[in-house]
């Protein structure tokens, strides 16, 4: 099947900086694709490269099996959410929302019914006569998705757009979106810094750095096999092992990274189960985090390890209290997974 | 000194007050006061026999407007006031939209300095270097010969109701004049307007489908409309109420600011004199509801 976006061999340079280098990718219909990174890695570039505000200093952009890399935007059958939205201020929402319709010559009851639809589709119906700045940062990011929906684009280009808004609107929001995504069928290539908000959403993740693809992944497979340590560190938090740390903890060679939800700390009475490995060791820090809590634990040879333990069933009481006594962890070494370097 | 911040703090409106006493007592007193000196001033009438101020409330003076002499003072002022106006934005639209959209930094400063330059001299010297530009054997029309387009100046010059015997004595040499000493008041909002507009708006137009003249029209234009608002009420008032440029150019016909000067200096009609200044505040406040109706205010 042809790829809705494509990327070939696309540089794209900024002075002596290059924010993409030599990048392939493919993007498949309908996915929920995100680019994942942090600042300055390239991923905000790539989705300007996408929308035709950047051009490409050598390679190829290719919408839909179409070569786009010398069209102008608004010859491109993408449509952009931008971080603050970028929504006009003359206008109200519905005109807005109509903006690209209006451009396209759409008749004007047509475009009514279809702006209409598309305000009921973002949970706004009634709001078509205000002015943004009538309206709070979640209903403006609302408008945003709307008057970009409204075209029926091939590809929807998202760029933080739930950056600005506070943590419980944006978990809100990221179920809505991705709702909103299987309802629709459009492709959605989405940027954002923040891994957890690509886990929640993404059908496949790119992570950027310096420009490059570090791998490429469902949200599961990115977390449980990531592929070098950048990523294993990007994404969750992980204990990165080095060669040595390998040989001693896991009795393997090379690098590994081992998540720190999979060791378990275990209780006085309890031991490790057949297919375990247990180490001992002291806690040297812990950290109640509510639904968890984070140790850090100092084995015998000096190694530091992260454990997570959920405060499922115990009473985690004061675990300030927990600092320096002696422990056994376990784990299944099955779970401690090979980096390439 | 610690007892009176403290006071301050715990009475805010007082501190409030305080900043506010001294440029409020002057908008209040010396601005307004005198605003409404004049207001009141127009509605009193110079006594025909002995020449003196008769301090009884009467429309004469507004009456006395309404001559066909007089008629064609604010016609022949609103007339240039408003070419002026329109010459201005045609001229500083581009200039502003190059200074805000295209020019480095290093380039928008030394354009800001040139335009702001003109305004540290005196104006006066200023006129009556247009005088020398403008004049019979001046500057303009040698140059003009020089490259043997001193037809097209005899041409224009002969132009029935804006020429004359030369420019510094055609309405033309005045509508130049004019058009130089006000155009910076037209630059400068029209540059602060768009310097205003978000980046991403344009990005956002151009993602839409819009093509760059779309943008323009759609997005880029309305954004500055109120600069381009607030550099026509600067040109449109400050000639329909000038008097130094139509009494050193131009032709004898007469503009509002001479007359009010005669009918004040000269003839000691200060009613009268008052009656003619309410005129164009009177065409600036028509012109401004006109503006907020065809909703040049919106971007802001």
């Amino acid at each position: 099947m042809t790829p809705a976006a494509e990327f070939r061999q696309v540089t794209r340079r900024f002075g002596t900086v290059v924010a993409v280098d030599n990048l392939d990718l493919a993007i498949g219909d309908g996915e929920f694709f995100t680019l994942l990174g942090p600042s300055g890695s390239g991923k905000t570039s790539c989705l300007r490269l996408l929308a035709g505000f950047e051009r490409p200093d050598a390679g190829s952009v290719w919408l839909g099996g179409l070569d786009v890399t010398d069209l102008p935007p608004y010859q491109r059958d993408v449509n952009t959410v931008f971080q603050d939205y970028a929504l006009f201020p003359h206008l109200t929402v519905a005109e807005n929302v109509g903006y690209g319709l209006m451009i396209q010559r759409v008749p004007a009851d047509e475009r009514r019914r279809r702006v209409d639809e598309a305000l009921e589709q973002v949970r706004l119906s009634g709001y078509g006569a205000r002015k943004p700045s009538q309206l709070s940062g979640g209903q403006r990011q609302r408008v945003a998705m709307a008057r970009a929906l409204v075209n029926r684009p091939r590809v929807l280009l998202l760029d933080e757009p739930l950056g600005a808004l506070d943590l419980k609107l944006r978990q809100e929001l990221q179920v809505e979106l991705k709702q909103l995504q299987q309802q629709v069928g459009i492709t959605f290539v989405y940027v954002t810094h923040d891994q957890e908000e690509a886990l929640t959403m993404s059908d496949r993740i790119a992570v950027f750095r310096e420009g490059r693809v570090e791998q490429i992944a469902g949200p599961a497979e990115l977390y449980e096999r990531p592929a070098t340590e950048f990523v294993a560190r990007f994404v969750g938090t992980c204990n990165v092992l080095d060669a040595n740390a390998s040989r001693h903890v896991l009795g393997r060679e090379g690098q590994h990274a081992l998540r720190p939800e999979k060791i378990r700390v275990l209780a006085d009475d309890a031991g490790a189960n057949a297919r375990e490995r247990e180490l001992s060791g002291q806690i040297a820090n812990a950290v109640y985090l509510g639904l968890s809590t984070r140790y850090q634990i100092r084995l015998d040879g000096g190694i530091v390890l992260l454990a997570v333990r959920q405060n499922a069933t115990q009473d985690a009481g004061d675990v300030r209290a927990e600092v320096g006594r002696p422990v056994r962890i376990a784990f299944d070494p099955a779970h401690a997974h090979a980096l390439a370097r | 000194m610690r007892a009176i911040a403290l006071a301050l703090h715990r009475h805010p409106r007082l501190g409030m007050a305080a900043l506010l006493a001294l440029p409020l007592g002057w908008m209040v007193v010396v601005y307004l006061g005198s605003l409404g000196a004049l207001l009141l001033q127009s509605f009193y009438a110079l006594d025909d026999y002995t020449g003196q101020v008769v301090r009884t409330l009467t429309l004469r003076s507004y009456a006395q407007l309404l001559t066909p002499a007089n008629l064609d003072i604010f016609l022949r002022t609103g007339l240039m006031a408003t070419a002026v106006t329109v010459a201005a934005a045609v001229l500083a639209f581009p200039l502003a939209y190059y200074m805000s959209f295209r020019a480095s930094a290093r380039m928008k400063t030394l354009l800001m300095l040139a335009i702001a330059l003109p305004l540290w001299s005196s104006y006066l010297v200023r006129v009556y270097a247009w005088r020398m530009i403008l004049a019979k054997e001046g500057i303009l029309s040698w140059g003009l010969d020089a490259v043997h387009l001193g037809g097209v100046l005899d041409a224009v010059l002969a132009l029935p109701g804006i020429g004359g015997p030369s420019l510094s004595l055609a309405p033309i040499g005045m509508f130049l004049a004019f058009l130089y000493v006000w155009l910076p008041y037209m630059i400068l909002p029209i540059q602060a307007a768009l310097e205003r507009v978000p980046r991403n708006l344009l990005d956002a137009s151009g993602d839409l489908g819009a093509d760059p003249r779309t943008t323009f029209r759609r997005v880029v234009l309305p954004l500055a409309l109120p600069g381009v608002v607030a550099g026509s009420i600067f040109t449109f008032s400050l000639t329909l109420g000038d008097f130094v440029i139509p009494s050193m150019l131009g032709n004898s016909s007469y503009y509002i600011g001479q007359a009010v000067l005669m009918h004040q200096g000269t003839a000691g009609n200060l009613p009268l004199a008052a009656a003619f200044t309410v005129v164009p505040m009177a065409i600036m406040g028509v012109y401004l509801v006109l503006a907020k109706r065809l909703g040049a205010f919106d971007a802001l």
